[in-house]
């Protein structure tokens, strides 16, 4: 660094250039006076067509400054050390620093070896590239706590002067203009180029944060006419909100103040000041944080005096010195979020608020702040500030009587580094217009906020928007014309209020990844939690929701509420105390299977089910939306023709999964499936291992009866080619049938031939939820509502079970048919739940109850009848066969023995197998099913009572003598 | 505008660009690029004029075309994702840094001229040539194929056209006009007219300098329409030249299968109708297509010879599990995926490359993706953590070996039935491109009006169709003995799908009973072919 004219360019640093600029231009300076600006600090919304923030650097380089020297401005960055090239938040923006120990060429005898003697922190917020410098408090502590523009207080030692927050005599090179500070007009109070006083901003923020109350709001929002939350009491909307945010901080060590700016907008004496944070926010918030931080001493010392708790004597003391030595924050927050895409070159230097998905982070990169040198010669140590990842090295050692050349080295371990990260952020869905590709932009996040994000998570950015020039090379002066754009973060929040993220809650540390800082965060989701909430007061709220599940899906109106209940759920129950880990589990997953002939949109309510359901799988035979999946195109070796075999069922927890063509899954498949829908576990072998994870699924799949018809002849379990006993696992089970009926099938022609043939097809949407809402409410009751049982409806579920199980009673009959097991009783014990969380109440009552046994009532109706009996048989769908079938194998059974009998007795060997079935068809009325005459035939081969010889055609069946 | 002055403009693009800026002392730079193109669009308003612009594409590559030159770009924006480029709209020297305009840079001196309230944006765009487009639609801008020597063009990123291997340029395209540039979508096809630069690739990411590319500064833009070259629906045919178009395609691709022709053809007319409901465009397979080792079918080329744009994706393992269908983002950069077609593109996938062997993750995303575009005309473009789905509007045609395709489910699947012998059927299906016969040109060009016109034609049902069609349902249904010939509303909504699609093959406005009659014939022709299976 070379040793430039003190009085011009005294300074190592360009900011405090500029400050001196600033100083000495009030008329006099060569340079025009653009020192209140940083130089990336353009408003262009003023049009001040003189103002060139880029001739201080230029008039610089036309003096022959050094090169490096002009490349310290930041809209000149080259950010050579960083992956995405931003100027670095550079600590040089503290004059005071630099004035401490920035001309290390300066005095070596004034600043000998050790810098450290600077009591108070710098304010080196990476994000605000602050031109201004506010002097942090000094050691002296009772004058501080004197408010600098206090009126009263106008009787303060010069030295208070620089609070003005105003370039300060520290800001100064020190030989320039000593004691000018004190002197300086008002003017330079004022933000350059505009009517905002500084000292004024200054004053107006004091007052807020002592003066703002929560009242002040909730009639700001009625104003605007937003919903209010009801305050607990009158008192609650008298608190001094930031004087209780004032003391938490110091309570808790925190040094951030989260700032909503719609409560400056609120307080109504504050309010062009949240104009003025939002066009200049640069000189704002560091002025903001310096009235926080008097504040912060103020209110600790006023309580150190009136002997509040831990506040008292030496304890107080030692609270308030560390006070003095902390950074303190503002971290202003809760503008209108605005498009990424509609950030233009006029918002640069501007306080924006955007949304988006963060794609990318950098790991964090260490901005070095303070480099530290000692001379190996003389061991004279020097501090330097770092630009930009760049180290000016000192050529020679600074004591005069040391003066070696290429003597000094960096002491690693005393350099002082801050955190630095760079992200990447991408817009949302929801804010891309239809048709176009998502935007990128990148974000700077210094110190506590770095971190904060992760990749994945959707979060709503505050922060200055800037544009720098991009440089062709960068060892080159040239520019393009061109210019890229970032935001400096001052401000994150993390958005939770999306569901259709869907992510794990319990993958988060609880607490861990909190945006740091204090501060009233409140959300959007109360608003939107009021909204689900008074939604779910409507009467017809049931109706509107099944009716807004596949709203292109003609009638089904059943099938659509229990799918409606499966997606809302029961609660998960278990045993605390017991054995293991914490005993018994009983699900709440509700399990839902649609049977039924091709044609009938099953596949459809499916996929629909998939877009509403968070973490929802869709798979079918042909491909699964989940990934980690394989296949295997293979010959089949029936047909020779090329098929693919979908690999294993992906599943996610709590989440739903929808198989279409579940009777086309393999048996692996369904043997896994087994697993899940009862223990809600899935079991897996690798590498030795055999662990077991949960899989909170709930399943809902479509089938295809045997040979793609429905026949109605025959029970369902003969229809549907799949065990029993899976069946027997899903709490509801339709039949979606195609039947012929002349009037409702002219409705539907009708309907169709309306709705295709039009060639502008009308919309038909009556009063249905948009999918996202649909989706939203059913999120919210799932997380927030977990209804109990009351006891009336415990007794409505007893007799409901009672009187489900006697459908089966048949005085008549001598024998008894199982209609209800106690597995239906849960389902419906599940199925109430869900329709308690539906009306979002936090009890089950008796209507919920009503409902649930109307469903299952009306499913088993459907599904468990027995055709040939007209009656219905749960164990049909337990066991696979139902009671009557039992029978008439039974009677099948005892004529093929006599059969075989009287063919014995009339010397016949045996008879043949066709003969068989053809004679027995002749006794019966009813047709003889060759399924059911295969399992008489097998068990009484199994029982050693008869023999079956040859193959195919040709079999016979011998019976064989005991 | 008198020739002279377009020649003027042609040769000096940038000049006469200067020209208007200098014309107004007093300009607004937010309304100039606005002003830019209306007064460009005026200078080469007639087809003459317009024509006349040199042309960029696959034959006459960027660097054909001297530096700053003026050409026109018949393209698909391939990716809007880059964020706006900010550039200095006015400088003191009373100029702009539009337009590639003083060679980008400012100088030392230029500093001080800087003012920030004069920083505007463009939009930054990645256009590529046309995917698919037929070599015929190119024939009516004349132009000088060639004549001037080049070295092959070398395409500087491949990956972001949907076939990297075909024969493509890539431009990206800066958009001064940020209203109009904020209506442009992915897979739109618009005609740019503008100067070719090179400049270094847009990004906001790259910290080494970027590559250079080719650039277009837009001065103005025409959207192309889907069918590329203009048409009209309904025009006037003898009766015949359909039948005779259907025949053509049986005779060059098919083996003379002329009901299989005719799906074909109907099913590559369809477009998307309506979202909501949705009256998608119903895809075929056509099976019992035998496969020729690796080859590829005729089918495709003879297609393309009549429909503006046709994407033909053989399958093979290889392409499904090591190339992308969709597109997706990696590192910020939107790499194309087969599927990635203008609206109205006919996409024909062969299995005859599937042999038996794994599938992987990707692969199987990548069925997904076909199956999705089938059955709901959406594709999913992949965006790290999110996915962004686009409408599509393509007409999907399978042609496989099996009864049915071994990845997907289309609406409808008509097996192949041929006289020929089968060795016969081998060399007439995998025919070399050389040995299709063209019918004389007025014939042809015959064809492709028709198909130009029956691709955006729309039908209406009257009254008395609809009551007809109502009818023949209730009646078929009533009718059915067994489960298995039972209509079912999806039928009906196929049916009446192909019947459009018939009506409009006949440059006909009205679904008439004769059209509903024919629809069920076609129908009934294909069943009868599948239950003799």
């Amino acid at each position: 660094m070379s040793s430039p004219p003190a009085l011009d360019f005294p300074s190592s640093d360009m900011d405090d250039v500029q400050m001196g600029d600033a100083q000495q231009g009030q008329g006099a300076a060569p340079t025009p006076a653009e020192g209140l600006f940083l130089p990336g600090t353009p408003s262009t919304s003023m049009g001040t067509p003189a103002r060139t923030p880029m001739s201080g650097f230029a008039a610089r380089r036309a003096l022959g400054m050094t090169t490096p020297k002009s490349k310290r401005t930041p809209l000149f960055a080259p950010g050579t050390s960083s992956p995405l090239a931003y100027p670095s938040s550079s600590p040089s923006k503290t004059p005071r620093r630099a004035a401490n120990y920035g001309p290390i060429d300066s005095d070596p005898l004034d600043f000998p070896s050790s810098p450290m003697r600077a009591p108070a922190p710098r304010n080196l917020r990476g994000d605000i590239h602050a031109s201004l410098s506010f002097t942090p408090t000094s050691s002296s502590r009772r004058p501080i706590r004197a408010p600098p523009l206090d009126p009263m207080m106008s009787d303060n030692p010069p030295s208070d002067g620089t609070m003005l927050g105003l370039p300060t005599s520290s800001g100064l090179p020190p030989l320039s203009a000593p004691g000018a500070p004190t002197d300086e007009p008002d003017e330079i109070r004022a933000i350059w180029g505009t009517t905002v006083n500084l000292s004024e901003t200054m004053k107006l923020f004091r007052d807020f944060l002592k003066g703002f109350k929560p009242k002040y709001r909730l009639a700001h929002d009625r104003e605007q006419g937003q919903r209010t939350r009801a305050l607990a009491s009158p008192e609650e909307g008298e608190i001094i909100l930031y004087e209780m945010y004032l003391r938490r901080m110091r309570q808790t060590g925190e040094s951030n103040l989260n700032l909503d700016v719609t409560n400056l907008l609120a307080y109504p004496p504050c309010r062009k000041l949240h104009n003025q944070l939002v066009k200049y926010p640069q000189e704002v918030v560091p002025a903001m944080d310096q009235v926080l931080k008097d504040l912060m001493l103020e209110l600790a010392d006023e309580d150190q005096r009136a002997g509040v708790e831990e506040m008292q004597g030496d304890h107080g003391d030692e609270e308030i010195s560390e006070i003095m030595t902390r950074v303190y924050k503002v971290r202003p927050f809760g503008l209108k979020p605005v498009n990424m895409r509609d950030l233009n070159p006029s918002d640069t230097d501007k306080l924006v608020c955007i949304k988006g998905l963060v794609i990318r982070t950098t790991p964090i990169i260490p901005d070095m702040k303070v480099a530290f040198f000692r001379c190996m010669s003389c061991h004279h140590t020097i501090q330097a500030e770092i630009d930009r990842g760049k180290i000016t090295e000192p050529a020679r050692c600074p004591r005069d009587v040391c003066g070696a050349v290429s003597s000094l080295s960096l002491i690693h371990n005393r350099c002082t580094f801050a955190d630095r990260q760079l992200i990447r952020l991408q817009e949302t869905p929801d804010a891309v217009p239809d048709g176009q590709t998502p935007h990128t932009v990148s974000l700077g996040v210094y110190d506590e906020l770095v971190d904060v994000s992760k990749p994945g998570d959707r979060v709503m950015v505050s922060g200055i928007f800037r544009s720098v020039p991009v440089r062709v090379n960068p060892r080159q002066r040239v520019m393009k014309s061109l210019f890229r754009t970032y935001i400096d973060v001052v401000h994150i929040k993390l958005s939770d209020s999306d569901t259709r993220l869907g992510y794990d809650r319990s993958t988060r540390p609880i607490g861990g990844d909190r945006v740091p800082g204090v501060g009233g965060h409140q959300t959007r989701r109360a608003e939107l939690e009021a909204k689900l909430r008074t939604m779910s007061q409507r009467d017809d709220i049931y109706e509107i929701l099944s009716r807004s599940l596949a709203p292109s899906i003609w009638e089904m109106d059943d099938v659509k509420k229990g799918i409606l209940l499966q997606l809302f759920g029961g609660t998960n129950k278990s045993i605390k105390r017991g054995g293991g880990g914490g005993g018994p589990r009983y699900r709440g997953d509700i399990n839902v299977l649609l049977v039924g002939d091709p044609g009938t949109s099953k596949s459809q309510i499916l996929q629909y089910v998939h877009k509403i359901a968070p973490r929802g799988v869709y798979t079918s035979g042909k491909g699964s939306s989940a990934v980690g999946l394989t296949a295997y195109v293979t010959r089949d070796p029936d047909s020779k023709q090329l098929v693919l075999e979908s690999g294993a069922l992906v599943l996610s927890d709590g989440g739903v999964c929808c198989i279409d063509e579940f009777d086309k899954m393999s048996d692996a498949t369904r043997s896994v499936l087994h697993e899940v829908m009862e223990q809600q576990t899935v079991s897996i072998a690798k590498a030795g291992i055999i662990t077991t994870l949960n899989a909170r699924t709930s399943i809902l799949a479509a089938a295809n009866p045997v040979g793609s018809k429905y026949d109605t002849e025959l029970p369902i379990t003969r229809n549907i080619d799949l065990p029993p006993t899976l069946i027997s696992r899903f709490d509801l089970l339709y039949l979606v049938l195609d039947q012929i009926d002349e009037v409702l099938d002219r409705k539907l022609a009708q309907h169709l031939v309306g709705l295709y043939l039009e060639d502008t097809p009308m919309n038909t949407g009556n009063d249905i939820l948009p999918i996202h809402e649909l989706s939203a409410y059913i999120d919210y009751a799932r997380n927030k509502v977990h209804p109990v049982i009351t006891e009336a409806a415990g007794n409505e579920l007893v007799s409901s079970y009672v009187e489900m199980r006697n459908m089966g009673d048949d005085p008549r009959a001598s024998e008894k048919r199982i209609t209800a097991t106690t597995r239906q009783l849960e389902s419906m014990i599940r199925l109430s739940e869900g329709h308690a969380r539906m009306r979002m109440s936090e009890f089950v009552e008796v209507a919920d109850v009503r409902e649930a046994y109307r469903l299952m009532r009306e499913a088993i109706r459907t599904s468990a009848m027995d055709p040939r009996t007209g009656k219905i048989d749960m164990s049909m769908l337990n066991t696979g066969t139902g009671q009557g079938q039992r029978k008439l194998r039974d009677d099948m059974r005892k004529e093929v023995v006599a059969m075989l009998d009287r063919a014995g007795a009339s010397g016949k060997r045996g008879i043949r197998w066709t003969d068989v079935v053809k004679q027995l068809s002749e006794q019966s009325s009813m047709k003889v099913d060759t399924a059911d005459f295969n399992e008489v035939i097998k068990t009484l081969e199994n029982e050693g009572i008869v023999k079956v010889m040859g193959e195919r055609e040709k079999r016979m069946i011998r019976r064989i003598e005991g | 505008m008198t020739s002279s002055s377009n020649s003027n403009v042609m040769q000096n693009p940038l000049r006469s660009l200067l020209d208007l800026y200098e014309s107004d002392a007093d300009i607004d730079v937010d309304s100039f690029p606005a002003k830019v193109a209306s007064h460009f669009s005026e200078i080469f308003a007639s087809r003459d004029a317009f024509n006349e612009i040199p042309v960029l594409d696959w034959l006459r590559p960027p660097k054909y075309h001297s530096d700053r030159s003026l050409v026109r770009f018949r393209a698909m924006i391939q990716d809007t994702s880059s964020s706006s480029e900010i550039y200095l709209a006015r400088r003191r020297n009373g100029h702009t840094s539009g337009w590639g305009l003083f060679a980008d840079t400012l100088d030392g001196r230029d500093d001080a001229e800087m003012d920030y309230a004069d920083l505007r944006e463009c939009s930054v765009l990645w256009a590529v040539s046309i995917p698919g487009e037929s070599e015929w639609c190119t024939d009516d801008l004349p132009g000088d194929h060639g004549s001037k020597p080049y070295e092959p063009h070398q395409e500087a990123r491949p990956h972001k056209y949907p076939a990297a291997n075909s024969k493509h340029i890539g431009v990206q395209v800066k958009v001064y006009e940020n209203s109009r540039a904020a209506l442009m979508k992915s897979t739109e096809m618009h005609n740019f007219v503008g100067v070719l630069t090179h400049e270094p690739l847009h990004s906001d990411v790259n910290d080494e300098p970027s590559i250079q590319v080719p650039t277009l500064h837009v001065l103005f833009s025409r959207p192309v329409p889907r069918t590329i070259i203009p048409r009209s629906f309904p025009l006037q045919f003898h009766t015949d030249i359909r039948e005779e178009l259907i025949s053509w395609i049986a005779d060059e691709a098919l083996a003379g299968d002329k009901t299989a022709a005719e799906w074909v053809f109907l099913c590559a007319l369809a477009r998307v109708q309506s979202r909501t409901p949705p009256i998608l465009p119903p895809s075929l397979t056509l099976a019992k297509f035998p496969s020729h080792g690796d080859q590829h079918p005729i089918l495709p080329v003879v297609i393309s010879r009549i429909f503006p744009t046709v994407t033909h994706i053989p399958l093979s393992l290889s392409t499904i599990n090591t190339t992308s269908f969709f597109p997706e983002s990696k590192d910020e950069d939107l790499h194309s995926g087969w599927l990635q077609v203008p609206p109205g593109s006919v996409v024909l996938i062969s299995e005859g490359g599937i042999r038996e062997g794994g599938v992987n993750e990707k692969g199987i995303m990548n069925i997904r993706a076909i199956q999705e575009l089938m059955n709901g005309q959406t594709l999913d473009y992949v965006f790290p953590y999110s996915r962004f789905s686009f409408p599509t509007d393509t007409a999907c045609v399978t042609v496989c070996e099996g009864k049915k395709s071994v990845f997907f489910q289309t609406s409808v699947t008509v097996p192949l039935q041929s006289r020929c012998p089968d060795a016969e059927i081998i060399q007439h299906l995998y025919k070399s491109e050389s040995e299709i016969k063209m019918p004389p040109t007025e014939r042809l060009d015959a064809f492709r009006a028709l198909v130009g016109g029956a691709k955006i034609g729309s039908v209406t049902v009257g009254e008395d169709v609809a009551k007809y069609i109502q009818d023949d349902f209730v009646k078929e249904r009533q009718q059915s003995s067994s489960q298995a010939e039972k209509v079912t509303s999806e039928n009906l909504i196929l049916r009446m799908t192909i019947a459009r699609l018939l009506a409009l093959s006949y440059h006909s406005q009205e679904v008439t009973i004769a059209i509903w009659e024919d629809t069920k014939k076609l129908e009934a022709a294909k069943n009868a072919r599948l239950a003799s299976l």
